[in-house]
């Protein structure tokens, strides 16, 4: 019973209040609490910038999902090694995932800014001139999913090593035994075993892209102008900046919707492809 | 037996923890007023500057508690007391450095009184709402400035000052023929309101200085961004990108990188408010100038701002002291001194005496010229686009948008996509 009263409150409250609210026009600074009905869907249906969001996070997560997920594999096959120095990397690549992402956003921000690591870097071998890689609209999208993935990918290769560890040494034997390369190996034995680990992680990172926020804000602040806004950034303006908390509160709604549609989508397309030993 | 003198020690621990807990609220209630006071740290005005300044306020009234509250960035100030507004953490004097005109409008301030107005040069500053004044008119910035390289204007034989539009555009193409960067702007992430800089002078010069009634016809919805002045101001700040004269940093500095890169001799000028003048060392390797940035039609304009000061919540507890400290605050002499020392912010002090309130300050003879500057005759003083009140204010939330659209320009986005970005936002905030 207490379970389900700190459930309903922390959890179900807050959901069901942002229900009611998207069908009000709602100011904090005014008190004003007006029933305007689907009227906040219909304006969505025509504001660009929601769409501009959109289209911002799909990407991130898109390019999220493949790099972490690819990267991930690798570490995972890399350091899936029973020597000392593999087991102390084991510890650190997970590092990154404990960092709290506005921290992991203010390092990126050093090292991406036009006088940062990165471009003193690649000055000193002479590859480039510089790339204002947070300034550029061209490369701020980029170098967000960098630090994106780089925090990901830890999590995503504990996930895959821990999947890896567990395939029965019986069948990698008998792979070995029937004279399997790598590839052979890697695509007719680890491949669909670590199924499981990438249900877990493709999860993980759509629930994390779409609620992308406080490394976006560290890095560009969404901008320059737009280009990186997130819709969590989206809604955060429309809420505090423009005092509409109601029509933010039908686009978090949106984005609880399409998450959950995705995630679910996800996790049955994925799920499907899991096989059990 | 045992349960009843259980019950009766617990009722006795109890009863004494009611009695330690409520004396402190019962003694602090007759005797100390406990008062949050936002405040805004930039590198010219730092924690130390406003803690002093706190402190030398309170001197005299030992009753006050200050709670100093800063927002985490201040160009998001506005933003933040709305969030605080939200919780019911709204505080109880805040400075005045954000648009306060739609505080106004919610209610969420308190008018001063004409008594508390009379330690002011210019009383009304920035305007009045409905005849009261709701941010005390404390300083005055000029706004509208362009900071210059002299050692690099005579490197491209630059011998005066640009008075005219052309001739800043004349000087900036003699700068750039001898490879050097003509202008240094920008802000990035947080700071996109040090981008917007110099759209809200050229707004402020050539649309609502010259146009009375344009931001009253935003209000009434009978106007937008497409307008002829507007276009031309938006063209005159994406010209200078265009054509190669602004940094290529611009959207990858905050704040004070951007300051740096022009203390560094990385750029010839640099359009900024007086305050910038703080920040120049008076041992600084080159020396700088300042002009006013010219109108593009030729008229003496000057963008200003009065005010600044402290504001009250129409919602505290103490509405009397809460209005006491503000007016105390804003007009200590010492403080005055120290903020124009540390960010050039001219006192509207009355008992303010330059010479005799500096002494014992090195002040950078910049802060001299800005004044000299302020005090001219011919000078239109035309507020500070987006900072308006009352009748002129610009319609509330448009602020981050102009704001967000100056990094579009420096972007290299055209005039017609950002009068189409602002009118789309005028039209869902109307």
């Amino acid at each position: 019973m207490p379970g389900l009263i700190l459930f309903g409150l922390l959890i179900m409250l807050p959901i069901l209040l942002t229900i009611v609210y998207s069908f009000f026009k709602i100011s904090f600074l005014t008190n004003q609490f007006d029933y305007v009905g689907f009227k906040n869907f219909l304006k969505l249906l025509h504001k660009k910038d929601f769409y501009n969001s959109l289209q911002i996070v799909l990407t991130l997560t898109i390019i999220a999902v493949i790099f972490s997920n690819l990267i991930g594999i690798i570490f995972a096959k890399l350091f899936n090694k029973n020597n000392k120095i593999f087991i102390v990397l084991r510890v650190l690549i997970f590092t990154p995932f404990i960092l709290s992402p506005i921290v992991v956003g203010y390092t990126f921000s050093s090292i991406l800014t036009d006088k940062g690591i990165l471009n003193q870097f690649l000055n000193f071998f002479s590859i480039t001139h510089d790339i204002s890689w947070l300034g550029d609209s061209k490369y701020a999208l980029i170098s967000i999913s960098i630090a994106l993935c780089w925090q990901l990918v830890a999590f995503c290769t504990v996930i895959y090593l821990a999947c890896l560890k567990n395939i029965p040494s019986e069948l990698e034997d008998a792979v070995n035994i029937d004279g399997a390369n790598n590839i052979q190996k890697f695509r007719y034995l680890d491949w669909p075993l670590l199924a499981p680990a990438l249900t877990i992680n493709t999860v993980v990172i759509l629930i994390s892209s779409f609620k992308l926020y406080d490394r976006v804000l560290a890095l560009t602040g969404g901008g320059p102008g737009r280009s990186t806004e997130t819709i969590s950034m989206l809604i955060i303006r429309t809420a505090f900046n423009e005092n509409r908390v109601g029509f933010a509160s039908s686009m978090s709604l949106i984005l609880l919707i399409l998450s959950g549609i995705t995630t679910f989508v996800a996790l049955i397309y994925l799920g499907k492809r899991e096989v059990t030993i | 037996m045992f349960l009843i003198n259980k019950l009766n020690k617990i009722k006795y621990l109890i009863s004494i923890l009611v009695f330690i807990s409520i004396f402190p609220f019962a003694t602090n209630a007759k005797d100390q007023i406990e008062l949050d006071f936002m405040v805004f740290e930039t590198p010219n005005l730092p924690a130390e500057f406003w803690d002093d300044a706190i402190a030398r306020t309170v001197a005299e009234f030992p009753e006050y508690k200050i709670n100093k509250i800063v927002p985490p960035n201040v160009g998001t100030m506005g933003d933040y007391l709305k969030q605080l507004q939200a919780t019911d953490q709204f505080p109880d004097v805040m400075m005045s450095n954000f648009a306060v005109a739609e505080f106004i409008e919610a209610g969420l301030l308190l008018p001063y009184e004409d008594s508390d107005l009379v330690r002011f040069v210019d009383p009304v500053g920035l305007g009045l709402t409905n005849g009261k004044q709701y941010a005390l008119p404390q300083l005055t910035v000029v706004e509208s400035l362009m900071f210059y390289n002299k050692d690099m204007f005579s490197k491209a034989g630059i011998s005066g000052e640009p008075e005219t539009w052309e001739q800043l555009e004349d000087a900036a193409a003699k700068l750039k023929s001898n490879n050097l960067t003509p202008f240094i702007v920008g802000g990035a992430a947080g700071d996109s309101w040090a981008a917007a800089w110099p759209l809200m002078d050229l707004v402020a010069l050539n649309v609502t200085g010259k146009d009375k009634d344009f931001l009253k016809n935003l209000k009434n919805g009978s106007g937008d961004f497409s307008n002829p002045l507007m276009e031309d101001s938006i063209n005159a700040y994406s010209d200078l990108v265009s054509k190669g004269w602004t940094n290529s940093t611009a959207l990858s500095l905050n704040y004070s990188e951007l300051q740096q890169t022009f203390l560094n001799g990385d750029g010839a000028m640099y359009p900024m408010g007086g305050f910038f003048a703080g920040a120049v060392p008076l041992d600084h390797p080159f020396e700088i100038g300042v002009f006013a940035i010219p109108a593009l039609d030729g008229n003496s304009r000057l963008v200003t701002y009065t005010s600044g000061g402290p504001a009250v919540s129409a919602n505290t507890e103490y509405p009397e002291e809460a209005r006491k400290f503000a007016v105390e605050f804003a007009t200590n002499v010492a403080t005055n001194a120290d903020d124009l020392f540390r960010d050039a912010h001219i006192p509207n002090n009355k008992n303010f005496d330059l010479e005799r309130d500096m002494k014992g300050y090195d002040i950078h003879p910049l802060i001299f010229e800005i004044i000299e500057i302020l005090q001219t005759p011919n000078y239109q003083h035309v507020p500070f686009f987006t900072f308006e009140v009352g009748d002129d204010a610009l319609v509330s939330g448009m602020q981050a948008e102009v704001f967000a659209n100056s990094q579009e320009i420096l972007s290299g986005k055209s005039t017609s996509e950002i009068i189409e970005n602002l009118n789309n936002k005028l039209a869902e905030l109307q």
